[in-house]
């Protein structure tokens, strides 16, 4: 069967080198042969047909999935709340992390991650450093095409809401090459949502590992000392040079009560900044559990089936949901009579557990107590939780 | 200054430490695995975990 263009209104597209069209119309296809892309007009915005799906490599983008908790005050670990949601800090002041039921109206997006200063560092000392960032592995990458003549920029977007107008910087850090570019945004209007988007551009040199293990970093500054502001900013690649990181970021520290708040992150190969891709909880919390695990938080929870192995050793099979992305570390809860083993003729109560193997592919690890049991060898039963505060993680962050 | 705890068994050995309520304990077995790679830096700065024995058992 033929197709007329003429009688069915499919109209021809158009081959662009540098520039979209001012006027496009709906269904509008072009082909950038600078970038090496394809995209069609939706009418509001341009959408890159190279991926229709799965464009965005951020997880959790929307902050839906919070295994962690919801608030976290004085925050120092790297991960504090929204699952995937990395931080570095160097002194800086004090800071409450938090998902918060805040997000731009109309966006469809419900919950976004704060950051809240609660002691402030006005004049940040030179190694002082905040940031928020996604760690990324090289084998979730590879569209990048980074380190080939046909590399991709890296194009992120994001809504963005703040007291502190200003200028603040996002960038990019190449692990595994040692490389990093950065680009200023500007919060305009202070306590207003805002949309912003970033383009970084492509890199040629140095190809991320097709492995497991961390490749990119994605990061927004918050607080920087002259450590990392002293030089010229990089915007161009280069390797990577701590003066150049964060120059003329705006410093979020400089009183208590600022704040900084994200959401609806996407980061995708090419120029356009398409639509944040909503995807379903069950899919978001899959993903995130591929880094981390909550098996159980809270009191009278079945851990699992168990046996005593040993005269005061009991062990515990765990299953993961999906497989996790590396040997993954265990993160028990530890307190008096966390944990109860409850096998023929009695139980035993114990405080702690201790990783001991993993399965093939990463999907269960055992886990152990050898100190606190008095049980027959050989007898079974189930773990439960015996306390409210009682919580086992696994955790195979990048 | 963190101390670390090590039981070796017939699949390997357990590491572990303990922290603010918590105990944080992996295995030997995969480099991927980051807090395995903070444990290698403390060991190659010098330092020797402990050796967990039966007498340790209360």
């Amino acid at each position: 069967m033929s197709v007329s263009a003429t009688t069915n209104g499919i109209r021809p597209g158009v081959c662009l080198s540098t520039a979209k069209p001012s006027t496009p119309f709906v269904g509008q296809v072009i082909y950038m042969s600078d970038t090496n892309e394809t995209a069609v007009w939706q009418g509001s915005y341009w959408e890159g047909l190279d991926r229709t799906r799965d464009r965005n490599v951020v997880i959790n983008g929307a902050m839906q999935v919070h295994q962690r908790g919801t608030s976290v005050a004085a925050i120092t670990a790297a991960y504090n709340t929204a699952d995937r949601w990395g931080m570095q800090k160097n002194n800086s002041g004090t800071w409450t992390q938090s998902v918060e039921n805040d997000a731009p109206t109309g966006s469809g997006l419900r919950k976004s991650l704060k950051m809240l200063c609660t002691t402030a560092a006005a004049s940040p000392a030179a190694a002082d450093l905040l940031s928020i960032q996604q760690n990324f592995e090289g084998q979730n990458l590879q569209q990048f095409l980074k380190g080939t003549a046909s590399a991709k920029q890296f194009t992120a977007s994001f809504w963005v809401k703040s007291n502190v107008t200003g200028t603040y910087i996002a960038r990019i850090v190449d692990v595994d090459n040692t490389r990093h570019v950065s680009a200023s945004y500007t919060v305009s209007a202070s306590n207003t949502w805002e949309k912003k988007t970033v383009t970084f551009p492509a890199d040629t040199t140095g190809a991320f590992d097709n492995d497991n293990a961390e490749s990119l970093r994605l990061q927004w500054g918050l607080v920087a000392g002259s450590n990392l502001t002293s030089g010229t900013l990089a915007t161009t690649w280069a390797t990577n040079t701590p003066a150049h990181a964060l120059v003329g970021q705006t410093n979020v520290a400089s009183a208590v009560n600022n704040y900084w708040q994200i959401t609806g992150v996407q980061l995708e190969a090419g120029s356009v900044a398409t639509p944040f891709e909503f995807e379903d909880y069950g899919t978001t919390l899959g993903k995130c559990q591929r880094y981390y695990y909550l098996h159980v938080s809270g009191n009278n929870l079945n851990v699992g089936p168990a046996a005593a192995v040993g005269s005061t050793e009991v062990s515990v099979s765990v299953s993961f949901p999906v497989a996790m992305r590396a040997d993954p570390t265990l993160v028990a809860a530890s307190g008096g009579s966390y944990y109860q083993f409850y096998r023929n003729n009695g139980a035993d109560v114990f405080n702690s557990f201790t990783k001991y193997s993993v399965g093939g592919g990463f999907t269960h690890a055992s886990m152990y107590n050898n100190t606190e049991i008095s049980s027959p060898i050989g007898y079974g039963g189930f773990v439960y939780t015996g306390n409210a505060s009682a919580s086992i993680a696994f955790n195979a962050e990048l | 200054m963190r101390t670390y705890y090590t039981r070796t068994m017939a699949l390997g050995t357990s590491i572990w430490y303990e922290e603010n309520g918590y105990r944080i304990s992996f295995t030997d077995k995969n480099p991927a695995n980051t807090d395995y790679q903070a444990y290698l830096a403390w060991v190659a700065e010098g330092n020797t975990a402990e050796e967990w024995s039966p007498d340790d058992a209360s």
